[in-house]
């Protein structure tokens, strides 16, 4: 149940900027999640929600953009999409591949007014 | 009004880690995250590298659970500093967590912290506590299947400890499979078999700590 941690970490940033920018009422977030975080976004929806429940941000929904695995050969430099763990470099076939995202777990925008 | 903000949402928690890594380098403290699941073999590991490595560091410990303190009483001896968090529900510690039991140690007379994590192959790895590396334990009872399942942690980890080799016999563990499916995950991570019960392979992990506490 990490996402009720990174639920509260989210709850706690839009705060500030709701500050910063003199929001009063916040329509949605935007998240960028990396598919390895192995982030629930049901779950994550959920805990934001409860968290939000009574105050300033509640009826705020979240918007995630969900970010692929993506991988480069540690041979020829490759960068290629990582379907599952197992795949090896589609141009030379070298096994070893160093991943380059899918570990993202970004605020990027704040929608209200 | 759609406002651009690009921000972490854990930069509130790696600032607090930032913090502690600071502390643990001014007083030249190595700092171990151990992580793993439920029952892999954590705190035995540490009842052994602690006996093992006897008069050779000055060990601390910091206990994650949610709830009792029976690994601190298991741990504690004397010469071992031991501190007990109960994160009362939590499923991970975080570097504010860290951060308050660091106030019960004494950093200036320790050579090692050793950070014993809730056991949870999910959440512990997504929260830095400041600490220079993560070491992971796998127990062959729990199946060759965790790096396809849980892959965030076997990339972040420094070191595998593959543990409770004595029960191979007994159970459906491919020990290749495993590593060569923990390399293509992480090909950086270094791998080391051992039984904590029967002590083989504890001698090789033994000698990456006194190397890593040697480099630091």
């Amino acid at each position: 149940m990490h996402e009720l941690s990174i639920a509260q970490n989210i709850i706690d940033i839009v705060c500030d900027q709701m500050r910063i920018h003199n929001l009063s009422r916040v329509e949605s977030v935007s998240l960028r999640i990396g598919l390895m975080r192995c982030v629930v976004v049901e779950s994550l929806s959920f805990s934001f929600d409860v968290l939000t429940s009574g105050s300033p941000l509640e009826g705020a929904h979240l918007e995630v953009e969900e970010v692929p695995v993506r991988g480069r050969c540690m041979g020829c430099g490759q960068e290629f999409p990582l379907k599952n763990w197992m795949d090896d470099c589609p141009l030379c076939r070298e096994a070893r591949v160093e991943i380059i995202s899918g570990k993202e777990l970004d605020i990027v925008a704040i929608e209200g007014d | 009004m759609k406002i651009p903000v690009v921000k972490k949402v854990l930069e509130a928690n790696e600032r607090i880690a930032e913090e502690n890594r600071r502390l643990f380098a001014e007083h030249g403290v190595f700092v171990i995250n151990l992580v793993s699941g439920p029952g892999a073999g954590k705190t035995t590991l540490l009842e052994r590298t602690i006996k093992g490595l006897k008069g050779q560091f000055r060990f601390g410990v910091i206990e994650g659970d949610i709830q009792s303190t029976v690994d601190a009483e298991r741990v504690a001896s004397p010469g071992v500093s031991v501190v007990q968090i109960n994160t009362g529900g939590a499923c991970h510690l975080d570097g504010n967590m860290i951060r308050g039991a660091l106030d019960k140690l004494d950093l200036g007379r320790l050579d090692v912290l050793i950070v014993e994590n809730v056991g949870n192959l999910v959440c512990p790895v997504e929260f830095d506590i400041g600490e220079h590396c993560k070491v992971m334990l796998l127990s062959v009872s729990e199946g060759d299947d965790k790096p396809l399942k849980y892959p965030l942690i076997f990339h972040e980890s420094r070191l595998l400890l593959i543990n409770k080799m004595d029960l191979l016999p007994y159970v459906d563990f491919n020990v290749e499979k495993s590593r060569r499916e923990s390399l293509k995950i992480n090909p950086h991570l270094e791998i080391i078999e051992i039984s904590c019960k029967t002590g083989d392979g504890l001698t090789s992990w033994f000698d990456w700590l006194r190397e890593k506490v040697g480099e630091r």
